[in-house]
């Protein structure tokens, strides 16, 4: 089943808008990927789901082991001792195009984005899309991505938590 | 050609040293001129590139391209172009003519750029050519004792020194020339390589810079605008500057002629004190250049909140960045609508050669409510008249509504989150209409900060709620009183300014220049402008502005009601915070670089391209700044900025144009240097790492200027230096030590001394080696650099 676009404007050509996923069957897509990386953007920080932020549960994400990328100051919010690497969502985008590129030296199957600026998000996923058909993509934000593989559908804040929850709890 | 003409060239000869220097063990004498026939001698030689085709720097692009090889950000799958389409390119497949997704977005890399391009071109073109029929073609080009070399852009890409205006519509034409070939290449079944569509969008802003630099020089110096005066007065700007016990006229657009004429009529007519004139967006800019009695309403995203308030009588566009729908928006607020531009006529009646009687009282009377006028004078006369008599009838009229209507559009709120998702700021409308239920405005107010004034919002509400008017009265009291100051443009930086900072700047010691420009499609609070210059001019920067950047930055104002412009010197030096004027004054920021490569280094500019831009690239610490970048013209100012060796630092919205130019610093080797002295291949690191980077924040965008300021040929207390501030900006947004510092570290004596044990792990934990300094780097073969070629070939000539 397709998502609905969210923004406006958005036009993928025929047949590749991304799928539509919920918090389980994305926690089980991260857990069974061979490599994963998480890139978690500025926004992570701001958006507050009712008690729990965005950075929060992509805090726990790390902690579980998949290497993450924190993009433009989202390390702020990381324990000191909890291995992330800093560089800018374009950075890491632009890497990744490489299929021999790995930040932990292997090459990743799976890239999950969150937090990101709606539209640089959007630009980076077709990015990813175009040119990496190596990797799958995978955005945990609210706002319906077309341009990545897998993505939640448009949906309020409370639902968004509720998914992050089963999310966290399947991975 | 360069200074032919002897009596130009003895006069500005008066004006250069004597005495010698030395290049690398290559001696340059420099004497005085006694006898006419040596003039021919000492004049600088032609370079080996004036006047290029696009395949003559072609060469140098791919040496960028190859350091900064584009990535891209397709905005859409398909492409549309001919009728074998539309073609899906997905995952890079190719279309019925062949073409892939990467070539297809060095396609649209090419055809903003030269969309760009033109607009500027044509606009110096009627520039010059309305300032001769004005002025005469004698007016001379001279920016005083300070400033010899009139335009390095110009002379460094065409060869030309020009000496009086009418010497510009050589420059003109050469630019012409380039069009056809590079608007050709854009038709379906050309190009076949997204790097050579690459080299021609650089192509296309490199001459874009010759554009808007033509077209400033000669504003400058026909309409006596200040010439690289740092202490140019300060003029007002803000949403309230405009006396609304008086007649008012709003100018918008980038064309400042018709602006002129009706300064001129009021003149003329003893009305300045009774009828007032302002601008939004670089019209305004450069209308105080010209008189300080005239104010800056706003940048571009003011428009539709400006002129719905009422507060101008008489709406005149000029061109580009003008709303298309200005006439309609005018209408509804009983505001007469004056067109004036041939590019921009919006259907209206062309009433230029009628009287003007006939069309002051037209407009007056509500017959007409937009015109067209294209003759300059007969507009500025019009333009004054119309604002006397209409103002009486209409009585500041206007259509924001009281709070009880504000009230009553949000109870009709069906909190659909329409809005939002048409916003390009995603902006929570919906939450503000909930609270304005209650008679709570807050976060209505709130959102104008960030709101760009685009309308997409009410065109999406099925409920057909003003939200922009909403927003507007909420801050209206802010908005009334809102005044700020901001200081003229000054115009060029000097030679004698470049050569007292030069040593400083060029070797690192000064953290960099940073060129904060660009229009307003700012992804937050539009105070963040202000912000970033106000932590740049404290960490000692050279912050230079212009266009939009520049009233951003002088928005706001301190604690004490200072803003930065009354707090930073106008100075081109470090702390100083320097004007350069509007969009066409670009060039004049870029120019301090190549002043760098004449005044300290003595390199020939004449036609001599590749080698300044490779002189800039590894010496001149620079980084241009653009946080709302949407128009083609801040694409190919960039593109200038790129084929200059000059990095910038762009918004998120700026993802949009679909291509940043990043190094990758793990492929080492992209960014080797050869030594000038042996054209030994050297390593010092991913230096300046990138060229076109978009940020995701202010945060991110602060410290990757920083970075971005790293040269080549950094002295070791300069890179000491450049690192301080790298890390300590670092911390404190990042909350951590960047882990790229063995990249940047050449050897020991790079290190600060503050935090040498901290750095010294991290570099012992990378394996790190130091690297042998050289001291004259270059990204060329040493033989095509011409300036030493000329030398060897024992020519000797004069530099300033
Ligand atoms: S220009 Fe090429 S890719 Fe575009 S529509 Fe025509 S055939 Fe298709
Ligand atoms: S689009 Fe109109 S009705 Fe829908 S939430 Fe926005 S303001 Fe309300
Ligand atoms: S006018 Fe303002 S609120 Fe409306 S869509 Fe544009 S930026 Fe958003």
């Amino acid at each position: 089943m397709s998502a609905t676009i969210w923004k406006l404007g958005d036009c993928p050509a025929g047949g590749h808008i991304s799928g539509k996923i919920d918090g389980k069957v994305a926690g089980r897509m991260i857990k069974e990927a061979k490599n994963p990386l998480l890139i978690v953007g500025k926004l992570a920080c701001e958006v507050d789901l009712g008690g729990k932020r965005l950075i929060d549960y992509a805090i726990e994400m790390t902690k579980k082991g998949i290497p993450t990328v924190a993009s433009a100051g989202s390390s702020k919010e990381y324990p000191e001792d909890l291995d992330i690497s800093m560089m800018g969502a374009v950075e890491i985008v632009n890497k990744l195009q490489n299929p021999e590129y790995g930040l932990n030296g292997k090459p990743h199957d799976l890239v999950i984005t969150m937090g990101i600026q709606y539209y640089l998000a959007s630009q980076s996923l077709a990015t990813l899309k175009h040119f990496a058909p190596h990797i799958k993509t995978l955005a945990l934000c609210a706002r319906a991505h077309p341009n990545a593989t897998w993505a939640f559908p448009y949906m309020p804040d409370y639902k968004w938590k509720e998914e992050m929850d089963i999310l966290m709890e399947n991975l | 050609m360069v200074a032919n003409d002897e009596e130009v060239l003895n006069a500005k000869l008066k004006k250069f040293r004597t005495g010698s220097f030395r290049l690398d063990g290559l001696e340059l004498s420099i004497g005085k001129v006694t006898k006419p026939s040596e003039i021919d001698e000492m004049i600088e030689p032609m370079g080996p590139t004036p006047k290029p085709n696009m395949e003559d720097l072609r060469d140098w692009d791919m040496k960028l391209l190859k350091r900064y090889p584009p990535m891209y950000s397709p905005t859409c799958d398909i492409c549309c172009l001919c009728t074998l389409g539309k073609c899906d390119l997905t995952g890079n497949k190719r279309g019925a003519c062949g073409i892939d997704m990467k070539t297809q977005q060095g396609r649209w890399s090419l055809l903003t750029a030269f969309t760009g391009m033109n607009t500027h071109l044509s606009h110096a073109k009627e520039l010059v050519e309305e300032l001769i029929e004005l002025k005469g073609p004698d007016v001379p080009i001279d920016f005083g004792e300070m400033t010899p070399v009139e335009s390095p852009i110009i002379r460094v890409v065409t060869g030309i020194a020009p000496k009086k205006l009418s010497d510009l519509v050589e420059v003109i034409e050469y630019v012409e020339s380039q069009v056809p070939g590079l608007v050709a290449a854009i038709h379906m079944g050309q190009e076949g390589s997204y790097l050579d569509y690459e080299s021609k969008a650089y192509h296309a802003g490199m001459l874009d810079s010759v554009s808007m630099a033509t077209a400033d020089i000669a504003q400058i110096c026909a309409l006596d605008m200040p010439r690289g005066d740092p202490n140019a007065p300060l003029v007002e700007i803000g949403m309230g500057v405009l006396d609304q016990t008086k007649p008012t006229i709003l100018c918008i657009g980038h064309n400042v002629l018709p602006s002129i004429a009706m300064v001129d009529y009021m003149r003329e007519h003893d009305l300045e004190d009774a009828v007032e004139i302002g601008g939004i967006c670089c019209t305004a800019i450069d209308l105080t250049r010209y008189t300080q009695k005239a104010k800056i309403v706003g940048p571009q995203s003011m428009q539709i909140r400006y002129v719905r308030s009422g507060f101008a009588d008489v709406v005149v566009v000029d061109e580009q960045c003008i709303r298309v729908d200005m006439h309609e928006i005018a209408r509804s607020v009983k505001a007469p609508f004056i067109a004036t531009n041939t590019k921009a006529m919006h259907g209206l009646p062309d009433r230029s050669g009628d009287d003007i009687d006939e069309v002051v009282n037209d407009l007056v009377s509500g017959k007409e409510t937009g015109v067209l006028i294209l003759n300059r004078e007969m507009a500025g006369e019009v333009a004054v008249r119309v604002a006397l008599g209409v103002a009486p009838k209409r009585q500041k009229f206007k259509i924001t509504p009281s709070e009880d209507e504000i009230i009553a559009y949000a109870k009709q709120c069906w909190h659909c989150g329409a809005c939002t998702k048409a916003c390009g700021n995603s902006l929570p409308i919906s939450d503000a209409m909930y609270a304005a239920i209650e008679g709570d405005f807050s976060k209505l107010a709130a959102l104008d900060d960030s709101c760009v004034g685009c309308g997409k919002c009410e065109q999406e509400c099925k409920r057909f709620i003003p939200i922009i008017s909403l927003i507007s009265k909420a801050s209206e009291k802010a908005f009334r009183e809102h005044k700020s100051v901001c200081r003229v443009g000054r115009g060029p930086i000097t030679d004698v300014e470049i050569r007292k900072v030069a040593d400083t700047w060029g070797l690192g010691t000064i953290p960099g220049a940073i060129g904060l420009i660009g229009c307003s499609n700012y992804p937050n609070e539009h105070r963040e402008v202000y912000e970033m210059a106000e932590e740049l001019l404290m960490r000692n920067f050279i912050v230079a502005v212009s266009g939009c950047g520049t009233m951003s930055v002088g928005w706001y104002k301190d604690a004490e009601g200072k803003t930065l412009y009354e707090k930073f010197p106008g100075a081109f030096v470090a702390r100083g915070l320097c004007n350069v004027g509007s969009c066409v004054s670009n060039p004049h920021i870029s120019d301090a670089g190549i002043r760098v490569a004449n005044v300290f280094a003595r390199r020939i500019l004449s036609g001599n391209f590749q080698e300044i831009a490779d002189y800039v690239h590894n010496y001149v610490g620079a980084c241009g700044l653009v946080w709302g970048a949407y128009s083609q013209k801040a694409f190919s100012i960039g593109m200038s900025f790129h084929r200059l060796g000059v990095p910038a630092v762009l918004g998120p919205h700026s993802s949009k144009y679909r291509h940043q130019y990043l190094g990758n610093k793990e492929d080492l080797e992209t960014f080797n240097v050869r030594d000038i002295k042996d054209g030994s291949v050297h390593n010092l690191g991913p230096v300046p790492e990138h060229m076109i980077y978009v940020a995701e924040s202010k945060e991110e965008a602060l410290v990757m200027c920083a970075k971005l300021c790293f040269r080549n040929n950094d002295l070791p207390e300069g890179r000491q230096l450049k690192l301080t501030n790298y890390i300590d900006m670092h911390k404190k947004y990042y909350g951590r030590m960047p882990e790229d510092l063995p990249y940047y570290v050449r050897s020991e004596v790079d290190i600060p001394y503050a935090a040498k044990d901290e750095i010294m792990e991290i570099l012992d934990a990378a394996g790190w080696e130091s690297k042998r300094p050289i001291k004259s780097p270059t990204l060329l073969d040493p033989k095509d650099l011409w300036t030493y070629e000329a030398l060897k070939q024992g020519k000797k000539w004069y530099t300033v």
